[in-house]
Order: structure tokens, then C-alpha cells, then sequence
């Protein structure tokens, strides 16, 4: 088809006007303020976006999805039963409860020997029961944990401080359960023969696992032992 | 570049320069000439009048005037004769010398079966008068399109229309205009209106038969008898000023092979939006981004 344009020369013309063109490459350099189109901006581009069919198909989906876990909620459910049954029905294992505190027990009983060795902190939190001991004697502490390690096959760490003290810790694995039958709660400051006499005795009427036990020393060499037994739901 | 079409007294503009993501339309809008304006004035008049509007100091423009500035003529040439030699004979017999007259005649072939040519004879002091204005302002006058032809140009441009078998514009108004154009060739140009409630062809050039198929289909699509269109591939329209109930209807017909040649729609632009009506007014401006990528 072609294309008309009255500034050529008169008389029959081609069938395609090949000289015709109303756009040359060189043109850009007659025009000034040449301008780059800007993009849009994000709030432009979502107020200027017109849904297609998928979209609408795709944001029922999401709804039906939505209403699905908020009002029918499976998981939360499941989630909340399980707790009943953990609380209205505390399963131990007392054998390997017994194991532990034999354990705990022995540790304790070795350490009572140990002049130089002294307690640093014990913790029960987040699922371990984090034992801390310390000495200046690095000797000392490193037979401690070689004797430890045999009897009772557990992992131990030896590092030192600002202090030039060597710190011997371990982790054993640990549960604290809800004590449904009483509160037991002791807070106290006393030397390292009480505090081991406190846990050995909570360990006697195994109330150990039945709460959250920590101890700290302070600067004067003195303990502060703090035990609360655990009801939460 | 500057791209100005006519519809009698009012000129439509469009001002676009390239850019990265390729052409974008800095500004647009119309002018109306006033009734006393001297017509050997019209064309520098109003080119000086866009030029201030557009802020431009020197620029390259493209003008499509009006169908009704030209006059047309058909010549129909036996297949034993040279083409060249017949057109020529014609023209010295009925025009005159090219070099003396204040016509030019260009002659553009319909489809090759027919053995036709379609004349335009166009006044000469127009393009006089824009090659004075281009001289004054330091200024080129890139091109001068004609009415529904630019709109074809347009369609090629922008919507590809060429990649048809066959294809039509329309050109809406108080008098319309088609093209139909089949293997690339243009097959006929009819102008039509409307007479009691039927569409009835004023003028044609070209092949009548397919012009009046193709003017059935109209008054049919109108009638809401049609929703597609048969005769051609596809359907390109646009309007000229006035309001007219079919713009309405193909507009809402989308889902057919009929499709608006807004420039609108496909050329980035500065300004505020435009509605598709409005759009259509402009159709022919587009000839303006031939050769480049839209």
C-alpha cells in the first residue's frame, strides 16, 4: 500500500513510496530536550494495574485460604489438645530419670572432694542442665574432667577467664516438667557445702525436674541459689 | 516533529520527539482557524500558530490536510497500453503542463487487476505557502498526507495493519470514508453517508463491488445485525468531529476484528488521559511515526 505525500514529484507513483519516510535517524540531533520517559512509580504502577482474570482467580485462592486457617483453624487445635495430655497426664520415664540424677548426684558428691574445684553457676534452662565449675589450679580441673568423663561418659569443656581461672562446664540433657502436686520455692545465700547440700536434697525428693533451678556465685565467694518449681499450663 | 492533521477548520497536533522507550507525545491539542481567515493564509497561519503553542523555535513538521482540499479523479487504463505513456497523454490533454499549472496531479495504482489510477490533484500554492512558513522558521516540512491515507499509514504504523490478508479503515463523519485495501493493494476509496437510516455511496473510486459489500457490512454492524466484519480481514476506524452513534458501538464491539486507531493507546504521553473518542480525532497525526518503532 502506499503512502501519500504531495512534497514528491508529480506523475504516477511507486506502488511503495520507499523514499518515504517522516522519521530519519538524524532527527534526534534536531531536537532538542530530548526526554527519557520516566518510570512510574510503585503507587502509580499499583493504582494504574488493571487486574486480569488470573489475578481475580488467583486473589480468590488466597481468601479461600485465608478463611480456611482463621476460622477452621486444624492446627491450633491439635496444637492445644496435645497440651492437655502432656499436663493432665505426666509420662517420665523414671529410669532415665533415676539416670540423671544418679548422675547429677555423683557429679556433686565428686566435687564435695575437690579442695581446689568450686561451683561457678548452674542453670536449668532452655532444655539443658548447664553445670559450671572453677579453679585457678588448670592440673586440677583438667584431672576433674578426666575422671568425670569416664565415669560418666559426658562431653566437657575447659577455658579460662580474665581471672586466670579454668572453667569446666557440661550440658546434660533436661526436661522440666509442671509440679501438679505443690509449690516449692527457695531462694537463699550460703557457702558451696549448702548449695550442694539444697540440690542434693531436691534430688532426694526428686523434685529437681520439677522446676527451674539457678545458681550464681557473687564477688564475696558466697552462693545464691534460686529454685522455683514450674506450674505454667 | 510536529504532526498536524485538518478537518475543515480545525487542525489536531500532536507534538512527540523520541525517546529511550521509544516515541513519547510532549504535548497535543487543536486548533480552530476562524471563519475570515484568508484561505491562501490557512496552511502558514496555522502551522505559525502551532509552532508558538508548542514553544518551538524550529522543528520538523508533517501536515495532513483535509480530503476536501483535493480533488480526485479515476483512470482506468486498457491493458494493451504503456501505463506511463497513457497517464501522460491524459494529463497533458485535460491538465496541462505540470510546470504551469497550479495543480499537481499524483497518480496512485488500485489493485493491478483492475488496470486502474486513482488521481489526486492537489493545489500547488499549499505546499508554496508551508515550504514559506518552513523558511521562515528555520523549520522542514517532512511530509504532506492526505486525510484516510495518513489514517492508513497510522494503522500500518501502530496496530500493523499490512500483516492482514485485507483490511479496511473507516473514516466516521458527517460524510464517511473507507479504504479497502486487499493483498496490500488498494482495492477501492468510497465516500458514503447516511440517508434514511442506509448508507449510500456519494463517490467511489476503484473496485464498487467490494466498496458496496463493504458498506452493507457497515449498515449491518450498525443495525446490530453484525458483530464482525467479513468482507475484509480486520477493521480499522476513527472519527472526524460530531458525534456519531456507530464510534460508540465498535468501540464496545471489542471482542470482534474490529479495532479504533488510537494513537493514544499505544504512544506514551506527558499529558493528562485522554478518552478513546477524543483519541480517534487524532488517528491521522500518526503517519507522522512512520519508520520508527512503536
Amino acid at each position: 500500500m502506499f503512502n501519500v505525500n504531495f512534497l514528491g514529484h508529480p506523475g504516477i507513483q511507486p506502488d511503495i513510496v520507499n523514499n518515504y519516510i517522516s522519521y530519519r535517524a538524524d532527527d534526534e540531533k534536531n531536537i532538542k530536550n530530548v526526554i527519557i520517559k520516566k518510570e512510574p512509580g510503585f503507587f502509580t504502577k499499583i493504582i494504574d494495574y488493571v487486574p486480569s482474570k488470573s489475578d481475580y482467580l488467583a486473589f480468590s485462592i488466597i481468601v479461600v485460604l485465608i478463611t480456611f486457617f482463621t476460622v477452621i483453624k486444624p492446627q491450633k487445635k491439635l496444637v492445644n489438645s496435645s497440651k492437655k495430655i502432656v499436663f493432665s497426664s505426666l509420662a517420665i520415664n523414671a529410669k532415665d530419670l533415676d539416670e540423671k540424677y544418679l548422675t547429677l548426684n555423683n557429679i556433686l558428691d565428686d566435687l564435695k572432694l575437690q579442695d581446689e574445684i568450686k561451683i561457678l553457676k548452674i542453670s536449668t534452662q532452655n532444655n539443658y542442665f548447664n553445670f559450671k565449675m572453677f579453679s585457678s589450679n588448670f592440673n586440677k580441673i583438667n584431672e576433674f574432667q578426666k575422671i568425670l568423663k569416664e565415669k560418666y561418659n559426658l562431653n566437657f569443656r575447659i577455658a579460662n577467664d580474665n581471672k586466670s581461672n579454668f572453667i569446666l562446664s557440661t550440658e546434660i540433657p533436661w526436661k522440666i516438667y509442671n509440679d501438679i502436686d505443690e509449690k516449692t520455692k527457695i531462694q537463699n545465700i550460703g557457702e558451696s557445702s549448702f548449695i550442694i547440700y539444697t540440690i542434693q536434697d531436691l534430688i532426694k525428693k526428686q523434685k529437681l525436674h520439677k522446676g527451674i533451678l539457678g545458681v550464681d556465685i557473687n564477688k564475696d565467694g558466697y552462693y545464691f541459689i534460686k529454685f522455683s518449681s514450674s506450674n505454667k499450663l | 516533529m510536529i504532526s498536524i492533521s485538518q478537518d475543515k477548520n480545525t487542525f489536531y497536533y500532536i507534538h512527540w520527539v523520541p525517546s529511550e522507550s521509544g516515541p513519547l507525545i510532549l504535548t497535543f491539542g487543536k486548533e480552530t482557524l476562524k471563519a475570515n481567515t484568508d484561505s491562501n493564509q490557512v496552511f502558514y497561519d496555522i502551522l505559525d500558530t502551532i509552532r508558538i503553542k508548542t514553544n518551538n523555535v524550529s522543528s520538523i513538521y508533517s501536515m495532513t490536510i483535509d480530503s476536501n482540499m483535493v480533488s480526485f479523479s479515476e483512470t482506468q487504463v486498457d491493458k494493451s497500453f504503456d501505463h506511463f505513456d497513457v497517464i501522460d497523454w491524459f494529463h497533458k490533454k485535460t491538465i496541462g503542463n505540470i510546470q504551469d499549472g497550479i495543480d499537481e496531479t499524483f497518480h496512485y495504482s488500485f489493485s493491478k487487476n483492475q488496470n486502474k489510477y486513482l488521481n489526486m490533484h492537489f493545489r500547488s500554492h499549499i505546499k508554496k505557502k508551508m515550504s514559506l512558513f518552513a523558511q521562515d522558521n528555520n523549520s522542514e516540512i517532512r511530509n504532506i498526507g492526505l486525510g484516510i491515507f495518513s489514517a492508513e499509514v497510522t494503522a500500518r504504523c501502530i496496530l500493523n495493519a499490512d500483516y492482514n490478508d485485507s483490511y479496511a479503515i473507516l473514516q466516521i463523519g458527517k460524510e464517511c470514508e473507507a479504504l479497502i485495501i486487499h493483498g496490500n493493494e488498494l482495492s477501492s476509496y468510497v465516500r458514503f453517508s447516511i440517508k434514511n437510516k442506509k448508507y449510500e455511496i456519494i463517490k467511489n473510486y476503484g473496485d464498487i463491488n467490494n466498496s458496496k459489500k463493504f458498506i452493507k457490512e457497515i449498515e449491518l454492524l450498525k443495525n446490530k445485525k453484525n458483530l464482525t466484519i467479513k468482507t475484509v480481514d480486520h477493521l480499522y476506524f476513527y472519527k472526524k468531529q460530531g458525534k456519531f452513534s456507530i464510534v460508540k458501538q465498535l468501540i464496545d464491539n471489542d471482542k470482534t476484528n474490529i479495532s479504533p486507531i488510537n494513537i493514544f493507546s499505544h504512544i506514551s504521553h506527558n499529558n493528562k488521559s485522554i478518552n478513546i473518542q477524543d483519541g480517534l480525532l487524532f488517528a491521522e497525526t500518526g503517519c507522522s511515526l512512520w519508520g520508527i518503532d512503536v
